[in-house]
Protein backbone atom coordinates (compact mmCIF):
# COMPACT_ATOMS: atom_id res chain seq x y z
CA UNK A 1 0.00 0.00 0.00
CA UNK A 2 1.55 2.85 -1.55
CA UNK A 3 0.40 6.97 -1.13
CA UNK A 4 0.53 7.95 -4.05
CA UNK A 5 -1.41 11.10 -3.93
CA UNK A 6 -2.79 12.90 -0.75
CA UNK A 7 -5.66 10.01 0.47
CA UNK A 8 -4.83 8.00 -2.69
CA UNK A 9 -3.54 4.77 -2.19
CA UNK A 10 -2.14 2.51 -4.58
CA UNK A 11 -1.67 -0.96 -4.36
CA UNK A 12 0.05 -3.18 -7.14
CA UNK A 13 -0.65 -7.08 -7.58
CA UNK A 14 1.48 -8.03 -10.87
CA UNK A 15 0.74 -6.21 -13.44
CA UNK A 16 -2.65 -4.61 -11.89
CA UNK A 17 -3.04 -1.58 -10.30
CA UNK A 18 -5.69 -0.95 -7.74
CA UNK A 19 -6.79 2.14 -6.25
CA UNK A 20 -8.17 3.33 -2.61
CA UNK A 21 -9.40 6.00 -0.71
CA UNK A 22 -9.43 5.74 3.14
CA UNK A 23 -13.48 5.06 4.19
CA UNK A 24 -14.39 8.06 6.19
CA UNK A 25 -17.53 6.24 7.61
CA UNK A 26 -16.49 3.07 8.84
CA UNK A 27 -18.23 -0.03 7.93
CA UNK A 28 -20.78 1.20 5.06
CA UNK A 29 -19.64 0.76 1.47
CA UNK A 30 -21.55 3.28 -1.04
CA UNK A 31 -22.23 1.20 -4.16
CA UNK A 32 -20.89 -2.25 -3.03
CA UNK A 33 -17.46 -1.86 -3.95
CA UNK A 34 -14.47 -3.81 -2.08
CA UNK A 35 -13.31 -2.79 0.82
CA UNK A 36 -9.85 -4.02 2.71
CA UNK A 37 -8.43 -3.41 6.06
CA UNK A 38 -4.85 -2.49 6.51
CA UNK A 39 -3.27 -1.27 9.99
CA UNK A 40 -6.67 -1.29 11.14
CA UNK A 41 -7.47 1.39 8.69
CA UNK A 42 -10.76 0.48 6.39
CA UNK A 43 -9.96 0.99 2.61
CA UNK A 44 -12.33 1.44 -0.51
CA UNK A 45 -11.27 0.33 -3.79
CA UNK A 46 -11.87 2.92 -6.31
CA UNK A 47 -13.00 1.27 -9.48
CA UNK A 48 -11.42 3.52 -12.89
CA UNK A 49 -14.09 1.78 -14.86
CA UNK A 50 -16.69 3.89 -12.73
CA UNK A 51 -14.92 6.92 -11.82
CA UNK A 52 -13.54 8.95 -14.31
CA UNK A 53 -10.71 10.79 -11.73
CA UNK A 54 -10.18 7.38 -11.10
CA UNK A 55 -9.19 6.06 -14.59
CA UNK A 56 -7.19 9.31 -15.27
CA UNK A 57 -5.21 8.39 -12.11
CA UNK A 58 -4.58 5.09 -13.45
CA UNK A 59 -3.83 6.42 -17.20
CA UNK A 60 -0.65 8.62 -14.43
CA UNK A 61 -2.19 11.65 -13.93
CA UNK A 62 0.30 14.02 -12.99
CA UNK A 63 -0.64 15.93 -10.03
CA UNK A 64 -3.47 15.45 -7.95
CA UNK A 65 -4.55 19.28 -6.44
CA UNK A 66 -6.98 19.04 -3.23
CA UNK A 67 -6.53 16.92 -0.52
CA UNK A 68 -7.44 16.94 3.33
CA UNK A 69 -9.83 20.12 4.66
CA UNK A 70 -10.21 21.45 0.98
CA UNK A 71 -13.62 22.89 -0.20
CA UNK A 72 -14.54 21.39 -3.59
CA UNK A 73 -17.18 21.99 -5.66
CA UNK A 74 -18.27 19.12 -7.51
CA UNK A 75 -20.90 19.67 -10.78
CA UNK A 76 -22.53 16.47 -11.85
CA UNK A 77 -22.41 14.57 -8.97
CA UNK A 78 -24.53 11.91 -10.23
CA UNK A 79 -25.81 9.43 -7.50
CA UNK A 80 -22.49 10.19 -5.89
CA UNK A 81 -19.92 7.59 -6.78
CA UNK A 82 -16.94 9.85 -7.05
CA UNK A 83 -18.33 12.00 -4.86
CA UNK A 84 -17.90 9.90 -2.08
CA UNK A 85 -14.02 8.71 -2.83
CA UNK A 86 -13.72 12.80 -3.25
CA UNK A 87 -15.20 12.88 0.53
CA UNK A 88 -12.88 10.51 1.26
CA UNK A 89 -9.83 12.48 0.32
CA UNK A 90 -10.91 15.75 2.09
CA UNK A 91 -11.65 13.80 5.22
CA UNK A 92 -14.09 14.94 7.59
CA UNK A 93 -12.65 19.03 8.18
CA UNK A 94 -13.14 19.69 4.16
CA UNK A 95 -16.06 20.07 2.36
CA UNK A 96 -18.46 18.78 -0.75
CA UNK A 97 -20.53 20.76 -2.29
CA UNK A 98 -21.95 18.16 -4.66
CA UNK A 99 -24.13 19.90 -7.43
CA UNK A 100 -26.79 17.88 -9.51
CA UNK A 101 -29.76 19.38 -11.77
CA UNK A 102 -31.84 16.01 -11.66
CA UNK A 103 -34.36 15.46 -8.50
CA UNK A 104 -33.78 11.22 -8.83
CA UNK A 105 -30.24 11.55 -9.09
CA UNK A 106 -30.28 14.12 -5.93
CA UNK A 107 -32.41 11.73 -4.21
CA UNK A 108 -29.95 9.00 -3.58
CA UNK A 109 -27.22 11.68 -3.13
CA UNK A 110 -29.33 13.19 -0.02
CA UNK A 111 -29.08 9.60 1.63
CA UNK A 112 -25.27 9.52 0.83
CA UNK A 113 -25.38 13.17 2.34
CA UNK A 114 -27.18 11.76 5.61
CA UNK A 115 -24.36 9.45 6.41
CA UNK A 116 -21.30 11.35 5.22
CA UNK A 117 -21.19 14.90 7.16
CA UNK A 118 -18.49 16.30 4.75
CA UNK A 119 -21.06 15.74 1.68
CA UNK A 120 -23.22 18.99 0.81
CA UNK A 121 -25.78 18.30 -1.62
CA UNK A 122 -27.16 21.00 -3.69
CA UNK A 123 -30.41 20.91 -6.70
CA UNK A 124 -29.64 23.51 -9.23
CA UNK A 125 -28.03 23.86 -12.82
CA UNK A 126 -24.18 24.22 -13.17
CA UNK A 127 -24.98 26.66 -15.91
CA UNK A 128 -26.56 29.22 -13.59
CA UNK A 129 -23.53 30.06 -10.61
CA UNK A 130 -26.00 32.64 -9.40
CA UNK A 131 -28.68 30.64 -8.45
CA UNK A 132 -26.30 28.34 -6.32
CA UNK A 133 -23.41 31.41 -5.32
CA UNK A 134 -25.01 31.84 -2.29
CA UNK A 135 -25.06 28.16 -1.30
CA UNK A 136 -21.38 27.56 -1.57
CA UNK A 137 -18.31 28.69 0.58
CA UNK A 138 -15.24 29.81 -1.53
CA UNK A 139 -14.00 26.64 -3.11
CA UNK A 140 -10.46 25.26 -3.56
CA UNK A 141 -11.08 23.23 -6.27
CA UNK A 142 -13.66 22.62 -9.09
CA UNK A 143 -14.66 19.05 -10.31
CA UNK A 144 -17.03 19.25 -13.24
CA UNK A 145 -18.46 16.26 -15.11
CA UNK A 146 -21.78 16.89 -16.54
CA UNK A 147 -22.70 15.86 -20.49
CA UNK A 148 -24.14 19.18 -21.73
CA UNK A 149 -23.06 20.66 -24.68
CA UNK A 150 -21.83 24.03 -23.37
CA UNK A 151 -19.34 21.77 -20.72
CA UNK A 152 -16.16 24.17 -21.46
CA UNK A 153 -18.30 27.61 -21.32
CA UNK A 154 -20.01 26.32 -17.93
CA UNK A 155 -16.73 25.01 -16.57
CA UNK A 156 -15.14 28.39 -17.20
CA UNK A 157 -17.73 30.35 -15.53
CA UNK A 158 -17.57 28.39 -12.35
CA UNK A 159 -13.65 28.53 -12.18
CA UNK A 160 -14.47 32.06 -11.84
CA UNK A 161 -15.95 30.93 -7.83
CA UNK A 162 -12.92 29.46 -7.69
CA UNK A 163 -10.49 30.91 -4.77
CA UNK A 164 -7.64 32.68 -6.99
CA UNK A 165 -4.58 30.12 -8.44
CA UNK A 166 -7.07 27.77 -7.86
CA UNK A 167 -7.20 24.31 -9.64
CA UNK A 168 -10.42 22.65 -11.94
CA UNK A 169 -10.73 19.49 -13.43
CA UNK A 170 -12.62 18.98 -16.80
CA UNK A 171 -14.26 15.53 -17.86
CA UNK A 172 -15.18 15.99 -20.84
CA UNK A 173 -17.59 14.10 -23.04
CA UNK A 174 -17.27 14.55 -26.90
CA UNK A 175 -20.37 12.39 -27.62
CA UNK A 176 -22.47 15.36 -25.99
CA UNK A 177 -21.24 18.21 -27.28
CA UNK A 178 -21.57 16.41 -31.31
CA UNK A 179 -21.79 13.08 -31.96
CA UNK A 180 -21.11 13.73 -35.67
CA UNK A 181 -17.76 15.28 -35.33
CA UNK A 182 -14.71 13.17 -34.24
CA UNK A 183 -13.94 13.36 -31.12
CA UNK A 184 -10.15 14.20 -31.69
CA UNK A 185 -11.03 17.34 -32.86
CA UNK A 186 -13.75 18.08 -30.41
CA UNK A 187 -10.90 17.76 -27.69
CA UNK A 188 -8.58 19.97 -29.71
CA UNK A 189 -11.29 22.67 -29.47
CA UNK A 190 -12.38 22.41 -26.39
CA UNK A 191 -8.39 22.86 -25.26
CA UNK A 192 -8.17 25.54 -27.38
CA UNK A 193 -11.30 27.23 -25.78
CA UNK A 194 -9.63 26.54 -22.47
CA UNK A 195 -6.46 28.21 -23.16
CA UNK A 196 -7.79 31.28 -23.40
CA UNK A 197 -8.88 31.77 -20.07
CA UNK A 198 -6.40 29.19 -18.11
CA UNK A 199 -3.44 27.67 -18.09
CA UNK A 200 -3.76 23.37 -19.06
CA UNK A 201 -1.46 21.72 -16.25
CA UNK A 202 -1.96 18.10 -17.67
CA UNK A 203 -4.80 16.30 -19.65
CA UNK A 204 -5.42 12.48 -20.10
CA UNK A 205 -7.71 10.51 -22.21
CA UNK A 206 -9.62 8.04 -20.28
CA UNK A 207 -9.51 5.17 -22.77
CA UNK A 208 -10.37 2.43 -22.45
CA UNK A 209 -12.10 2.62 -19.29
CA UNK A 210 -14.39 5.48 -20.57
CA UNK A 211 -15.40 6.09 -24.57
CA UNK A 212 -14.80 8.95 -26.04
CA UNK A 213 -13.75 11.31 -22.85
CA UNK A 214 -10.61 13.19 -21.83
CA UNK A 215 -10.11 14.74 -18.29
CA UNK A 216 -8.41 18.77 -18.40
CA UNK A 217 -6.50 19.74 -15.21
CA UNK A 218 -6.53 23.83 -15.50
CA UNK A 219 -4.96 26.27 -12.99
CA UNK A 220 -6.60 29.34 -12.99
CA UNK A 221 -4.45 33.03 -12.83
CA UNK B 1 -13.22 48.08 2.66
CA UNK B 2 -16.54 46.76 4.08
CA UNK B 3 -18.32 44.17 1.97
CA UNK B 4 -22.24 42.63 2.49
CA UNK B 5 -22.69 39.09 1.58
CA UNK B 6 -25.50 36.75 2.30
CA UNK B 7 -25.55 32.85 2.20
CA UNK B 8 -28.41 30.51 2.30
CA UNK B 9 -29.03 31.08 5.95
CA UNK B 10 -27.77 34.56 6.91
CA UNK B 11 -26.46 37.72 6.07
CA UNK B 12 -23.02 38.90 7.17
CA UNK B 13 -20.98 42.00 7.05
CA UNK B 14 -17.06 42.11 6.27
CA UNK B 15 -14.71 43.87 7.53
CA UNK B 16 -10.93 42.75 6.64
CA UNK B 17 -11.84 39.10 6.32
CA UNK B 18 -13.82 39.28 9.72
CA UNK B 19 -17.39 39.29 10.42
CA UNK B 20 -18.82 42.31 12.35
CA UNK B 21 -22.50 41.52 12.28
CA UNK B 22 -24.60 38.93 10.91
CA UNK B 23 -28.35 38.19 10.70
CA UNK B 24 -29.37 34.65 10.53
CA UNK B 25 -32.84 33.63 8.48
CA UNK B 26 -35.46 32.10 10.86
CA UNK B 27 -37.30 30.91 7.36
CA UNK B 28 -34.43 29.71 5.23
CA UNK B 29 -36.66 28.28 1.97
CA UNK B 30 -38.59 31.64 1.36
CA UNK B 31 -34.90 33.36 2.41
CA UNK B 32 -33.25 31.41 -0.32
CA UNK B 33 -35.62 31.71 -3.25
CA UNK B 34 -35.61 34.81 -3.60
CA UNK B 35 -31.72 35.45 -3.39
CA UNK B 36 -31.64 32.56 -6.51
CA UNK B 37 -33.38 35.01 -8.50
CA UNK B 38 -31.09 37.84 -7.15
CA UNK B 39 -33.86 40.19 -5.03
CA UNK B 40 -32.83 41.73 -2.09
CA UNK B 41 -33.86 40.48 0.88
CA UNK B 42 -35.39 42.49 4.03
CA UNK B 43 -32.10 41.51 6.20
CA UNK B 44 -29.94 42.69 3.63
CA UNK B 45 -31.20 45.94 3.57
CA UNK B 46 -31.38 46.30 7.49
CA UNK B 47 -27.82 45.64 7.12
CA UNK B 48 -27.28 48.31 4.40
CA UNK B 49 -28.88 50.90 6.50
CA UNK B 50 -26.73 50.18 9.68
CA UNK B 51 -23.47 49.79 8.29
CA UNK B 52 -23.40 50.97 4.70
CA UNK B 53 -21.13 48.44 3.32
CA UNK B 54 -18.93 49.40 -0.10
CA UNK B 55 -19.32 46.74 -2.13
CA UNK B 56 -20.90 43.26 -1.77
CA UNK B 57 -20.19 39.88 -2.47
CA UNK B 58 -22.38 38.03 -5.45
CA UNK B 59 -24.22 38.58 -8.43
CA UNK B 60 -26.94 40.67 -7.02
CA UNK B 61 -26.37 44.02 -9.11
CA UNK B 62 -24.71 42.91 -12.19
CA UNK B 63 -24.04 39.72 -13.72
CA UNK B 64 -20.84 39.65 -13.13
CA UNK B 65 -19.38 38.09 -9.81
CA UNK B 66 -17.66 39.21 -6.90
CA UNK B 67 -15.90 36.25 -4.31
CA UNK B 68 -15.96 35.54 -1.09
CA UNK B 69 -13.27 36.33 0.89
CA UNK B 70 -11.23 33.50 2.16
CA UNK B 71 -13.21 33.62 5.43
CA UNK B 72 -11.82 31.24 8.53
CA UNK B 73 -15.54 30.76 9.37
CA UNK B 74 -16.45 29.28 12.53
CA UNK B 75 -16.71 25.99 12.49
CA UNK B 76 -20.57 26.34 13.56
CA UNK B 77 -21.50 28.22 11.06
CA UNK B 78 -19.67 26.49 8.22
CA UNK B 79 -22.01 23.69 9.43
CA UNK B 80 -25.08 25.79 8.93
CA UNK B 81 -23.85 25.39 4.96
CA UNK B 82 -24.95 21.83 5.47
CA UNK B 83 -27.40 21.92 7.86
CA UNK B 84 -29.52 24.88 5.70
CA UNK B 85 -28.62 22.99 2.23
CA UNK B 86 -30.03 19.88 2.92
CA UNK B 87 -33.28 21.41 4.10
CA UNK B 88 -33.57 23.40 0.84
CA UNK B 89 -32.34 20.41 -1.27
CA UNK B 90 -34.74 17.96 0.47
CA UNK B 91 -37.73 20.64 -0.07
CA UNK B 92 -36.82 21.23 -3.83
CA UNK B 93 -36.61 17.20 -4.32
CA UNK B 94 -40.04 17.24 -2.84
CA UNK B 95 -41.27 19.90 -5.06
CA UNK B 96 -39.54 18.41 -8.37
CA UNK B 97 -43.14 15.70 -8.35
CA UNK B 98 -45.18 16.85 -10.74
CA UNK B 99 -48.25 14.51 -12.16
CA UNK B 100 -46.38 13.88 -15.74
CA UNK B 101 -44.11 11.81 -13.31
CA UNK B 102 -47.35 9.49 -12.30
CA UNK B 103 -48.04 9.03 -16.05
CA UNK B 104 -44.35 7.72 -17.07
CA UNK B 105 -44.35 5.67 -14.16
CA UNK B 106 -47.74 4.43 -15.32
CA UNK B 107 -46.77 3.72 -18.68
CA UNK B 108 -43.50 2.27 -17.80
CA UNK B 109 -45.13 -0.18 -15.51
CA UNK B 110 -47.81 -0.73 -18.27
CA UNK B 111 -45.13 -1.54 -21.06
CA UNK B 112 -43.28 -3.87 -18.82
CA UNK B 113 -46.64 -5.85 -17.98
CA UNK B 114 -47.24 -6.30 -21.45
CA UNK B 115 -43.95 -8.20 -21.80
CA UNK B 116 -44.26 -9.97 -18.28
CA UNK B 117 -47.75 -11.22 -19.39
CA UNK B 118 -47.01 -12.61 -23.01
CA UNK B 119 -43.69 -14.35 -21.54
CA UNK B 120 -46.30 -16.15 -18.71
CA UNK B 121 -48.97 -17.26 -21.35
CA UNK B 122 -46.67 -18.53 -23.74
CA UNK B 123 -45.27 -20.48 -20.51
CA UNK B 124 -48.89 -21.65 -19.96
CA UNK B 125 -49.60 -22.11 -23.10
CA UNK B 126 -46.82 -25.03 -23.47
CA UNK B 127 -47.48 -26.00 -20.15
CA UNK B 128 -51.20 -26.63 -20.33
CA UNK B 129 -51.13 -27.94 -23.59
CA UNK B 130 -49.13 -31.37 -22.17
CA UNK B 131 -52.94 -31.65 -20.78
CA UNK B 132 -55.18 -30.54 -23.04
CA UNK B 133 -53.60 -29.04 -26.80
CA UNK B 134 -56.87 -28.52 -28.14
CA UNK B 135 -57.53 -25.29 -26.94
CA UNK B 136 -54.32 -23.97 -27.38
CA UNK B 137 -54.60 -24.57 -30.95
CA UNK B 138 -58.63 -23.24 -30.90
CA UNK B 139 -58.12 -19.90 -28.60
CA UNK B 140 -55.57 -17.51 -30.17
CA UNK B 141 -56.34 -14.71 -28.50
CA UNK B 142 -54.06 -14.76 -24.57
CA UNK B 143 -56.31 -12.98 -22.66
CA UNK B 144 -59.46 -15.78 -23.35
CA UNK B 145 -56.65 -18.20 -23.44
CA UNK B 146 -56.06 -17.54 -19.68
CA UNK B 147 -59.84 -17.66 -18.62
CA UNK B 148 -60.69 -20.84 -20.91
CA UNK B 149 -57.41 -22.57 -19.01
CA UNK B 150 -59.17 -21.51 -15.14
CA UNK B 151 -62.91 -21.92 -16.13
CA UNK B 152 -62.29 -25.52 -18.26
CA UNK B 153 -64.56 -28.23 -18.02
CA UNK B 154 -63.29 -31.82 -18.51
CA UNK B 155 -63.02 -32.23 -22.16
CA UNK B 156 -59.60 -32.26 -23.56
CA UNK B 157 -59.13 -34.32 -26.62
CA UNK B 158 -57.45 -37.08 -27.99
CA UNK B 159 -53.85 -36.23 -27.82
CA UNK B 160 -53.52 -34.69 -23.87
CA UNK B 161 -52.17 -36.87 -21.11
CA UNK B 162 -53.96 -37.65 -18.36
CA UNK B 163 -52.86 -35.40 -15.32
CA UNK B 164 -53.33 -36.13 -12.23
CA UNK B 165 -55.10 -33.53 -9.97
CA UNK B 166 -51.32 -33.21 -7.82
CA UNK B 167 -49.82 -32.05 -11.12
CA UNK B 168 -53.02 -29.77 -12.75
CA UNK B 169 -52.83 -27.74 -9.55
CA UNK B 170 -49.62 -25.71 -10.47
CA UNK B 171 -50.81 -24.70 -14.26
CA UNK B 172 -54.16 -23.42 -12.48
CA UNK B 173 -52.25 -21.50 -10.09
CA UNK B 174 -50.09 -19.94 -13.23
CA UNK B 175 -53.30 -19.45 -15.19
CA UNK B 176 -54.58 -17.29 -11.73
CA UNK B 177 -51.49 -15.39 -11.65
CA UNK B 178 -51.32 -14.52 -15.26
CA UNK B 179 -55.05 -13.35 -14.77
CA UNK B 180 -54.62 -11.11 -12.28
CA UNK B 181 -51.64 -9.60 -13.91
CA UNK B 182 -53.74 -9.23 -17.24
CA UNK B 183 -56.82 -7.32 -14.72
CA UNK B 184 -54.07 -5.09 -12.93
CA UNK B 185 -52.82 -4.10 -16.61
CA UNK B 186 -56.12 -2.96 -17.55
CA UNK B 187 -56.99 -0.85 -14.42
CA UNK B 188 -53.64 0.84 -14.95
CA UNK B 189 -54.68 2.20 -18.39
CA UNK B 190 -57.59 3.46 -17.36
CA UNK B 191 -56.34 4.94 -14.81
CA UNK B 192 -53.75 6.24 -17.45
CA UNK B 193 -56.39 7.63 -19.70
CA UNK B 194 -58.23 9.37 -17.11
CA UNK B 195 -54.96 11.01 -15.46
CA UNK B 196 -54.07 11.63 -19.39
CA UNK B 197 -57.23 13.75 -20.22
CA UNK B 198 -56.39 15.61 -16.54
CA UNK B 199 -53.01 16.79 -17.00
CA UNK B 200 -52.59 17.27 -20.67
CA UNK B 201 -56.42 16.95 -22.78
CA UNK B 202 -54.90 18.33 -25.64
CA UNK B 203 -52.28 15.93 -26.29
CA UNK B 204 -54.69 13.09 -25.43
CA UNK B 205 -57.13 14.31 -27.85
CA UNK B 206 -54.84 14.27 -30.84
CA UNK B 207 -52.69 11.58 -30.32
CA UNK B 208 -54.33 9.49 -27.98
CA UNK B 209 -53.74 8.26 -24.12
CA UNK B 210 -51.57 5.67 -24.79
CA UNK B 211 -48.86 7.50 -27.51
CA UNK B 212 -49.19 10.55 -25.77
CA UNK B 213 -47.77 9.10 -22.61
CA UNK B 214 -45.56 6.82 -24.68
CA UNK B 215 -44.34 10.06 -26.39
CA UNK B 216 -43.96 12.19 -22.37
CA UNK B 217 -42.11 9.15 -21.40
CA UNK B 218 -39.15 9.72 -23.91
CA UNK B 219 -39.36 13.13 -23.60
CA UNK B 220 -38.71 12.83 -19.65
CA UNK B 221 -41.10 15.84 -18.86
CA UNK B 222 -44.05 17.21 -20.10
CA UNK B 223 -41.77 20.65 -19.96
CA UNK B 224 -39.16 19.05 -21.78
CA UNK B 225 -41.78 17.86 -24.50
CA UNK B 226 -43.36 21.40 -25.07
CA UNK B 227 -39.58 22.36 -25.63
CA UNK B 228 -39.08 20.30 -28.23
CA UNK B 229 -39.49 21.30 -32.29
CA UNK B 230 -42.11 19.09 -33.87
CA UNK B 231 -39.58 17.60 -35.99
CA UNK B 232 -38.11 16.06 -33.24
CA UNK B 233 -41.61 14.76 -31.34
CA UNK B 234 -42.05 13.19 -34.91
CA UNK B 235 -39.07 11.05 -33.88
CA UNK B 236 -39.43 10.44 -30.12
CA UNK B 237 -38.74 6.49 -30.28
CA UNK B 238 -36.46 6.15 -33.27
CA UNK B 239 -33.80 7.35 -31.80
CA UNK B 240 -31.79 4.26 -32.85
CA UNK B 241 -32.13 5.28 -36.46
CA UNK B 242 -31.64 8.46 -36.21
CA UNK B 243 -28.08 8.38 -34.25
CA UNK B 244 -27.48 5.80 -37.35
CA UNK B 245 -28.47 7.82 -39.81
CA UNK B 246 -26.36 11.16 -38.00
CA UNK B 247 -23.33 8.92 -37.49
CA UNK B 248 -23.62 6.81 -40.65
CA UNK B 249 -25.52 8.77 -43.23
CA UNK B 250 -28.20 5.68 -43.69
CA UNK B 251 -31.70 6.72 -44.34
CA UNK B 252 -33.43 9.37 -42.36
CA UNK B 253 -36.39 7.49 -39.93
CA UNK B 254 -39.96 9.35 -40.75
CA UNK B 255 -41.69 8.38 -37.36
CA UNK B 256 -41.35 6.92 -33.98
CA UNK B 257 -44.10 6.27 -31.44
CA UNK B 258 -46.60 8.08 -33.67
CA UNK B 259 -46.04 5.72 -36.26
CA UNK B 260 -48.82 3.48 -34.56
CA UNK B 261 -51.19 6.55 -34.97
CA UNK B 262 -54.50 5.07 -36.67
CA UNK B 263 -53.87 8.22 -38.59
CA UNK B 264 -50.79 7.32 -39.69
CA UNK B 265 -51.29 3.92 -40.28
CA UNK B 266 -54.62 3.88 -42.13
CA UNK B 267 -53.08 6.51 -44.57
CA UNK B 268 -51.50 4.94 -48.11
CA UNK B 269 -47.59 4.44 -47.75
CA UNK B 270 -46.46 6.84 -50.28
CA UNK B 271 -48.41 9.19 -47.66
CA UNK B 272 -46.87 7.98 -44.51
CA UNK B 273 -44.29 10.50 -43.86
CA UNK B 274 -46.28 13.57 -44.60
CA UNK B 275 -49.08 12.50 -42.32
CA UNK B 276 -46.22 12.37 -39.78
CA UNK B 277 -45.36 15.54 -40.22
CA UNK B 278 -48.14 16.91 -40.04
CA UNK B 279 -49.27 15.03 -36.39
CA UNK B 280 -46.20 15.54 -35.03
CA UNK B 281 -46.68 19.47 -35.67
CA UNK B 282 -50.03 19.55 -34.32
CA UNK B 283 -48.71 17.30 -30.92
CA UNK B 284 -46.44 19.75 -30.45
CA UNK B 285 -48.56 22.80 -30.34
CA UNK B 286 -50.83 20.75 -28.22
CA UNK B 287 -48.02 20.13 -25.27
CA UNK B 288 -47.45 23.49 -25.81
CA UNK B 289 -50.71 24.68 -24.90
CA UNK B 290 -51.26 21.46 -22.05
CA UNK B 291 -48.10 22.68 -20.33
CA UNK B 292 -48.83 26.49 -20.09
CA UNK B 293 -52.12 25.38 -18.98
CA UNK B 294 -54.31 27.02 -22.24
CA UNK B 295 -57.82 26.28 -23.65
CA UNK B 296 -59.01 22.65 -24.32
CA UNK B 297 -58.21 23.12 -28.00
CA UNK B 298 -57.04 19.51 -29.18
CA UNK B 299 -60.60 18.15 -30.62
CA UNK B 300 -60.04 20.53 -33.12
CA UNK B 301 -56.70 19.95 -34.00
CA UNK B 302 -57.20 16.13 -34.95
CA UNK B 303 -60.95 17.31 -36.66
CA UNK B 304 -58.25 19.43 -39.17
CA UNK B 305 -55.94 16.50 -39.40
CA UNK B 306 -58.86 14.10 -39.91
CA UNK B 307 -59.95 16.28 -42.80
CA UNK B 308 -56.53 16.96 -43.85
CA UNK B 309 -56.05 13.14 -44.92
CA UNK B 310 -59.27 11.67 -45.34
Amino acid sequence: MKEIFPGVFEKRKGRKRFLYTENLVVGETVYSERTIIRNRTEYRQWDPHKSKLAAAITKGLSQFNFGQGDSVLYLGSSTGTTVSHVSDIVKSKGRVFALDSAPRMMRELVFLARKRNNIIPILADAAHPKQYFHKIKLPDFLYQDIAQKHQAEVFLDNLKLVKNEGFGILCVKARSIDITKKPRIIFEEVRKKLEKHVKIVDKRLLKPFQKDHILFVCKKD
Amino acid sequence: MKYLYSTCFASFVIEDSKIIDKIEFKDVLNKNKKLEKGLWIEQEEQLIKKHNPDAFIGFKIDDKIKLTPDLSLASDIEDKFRESNLKITQNKIKKSVTPDQLIIQCINTIEDLNQDTNRMVKRLREWYSLHDPETDENVSDHYAFVKTVINKVENKGLMGADLKEKDLNPIFDLANSTKSLFELRSRLTQYLEQSMNKVCPNITAVAGALIGAKLLQTAGSLKDMATMASSTIQLLGAEKALFRHLTTGALPPKYGYIHEHPLISKAKRSDHGRVARALADKISLASRVDYFKGDFIGDKYRTELEERFR
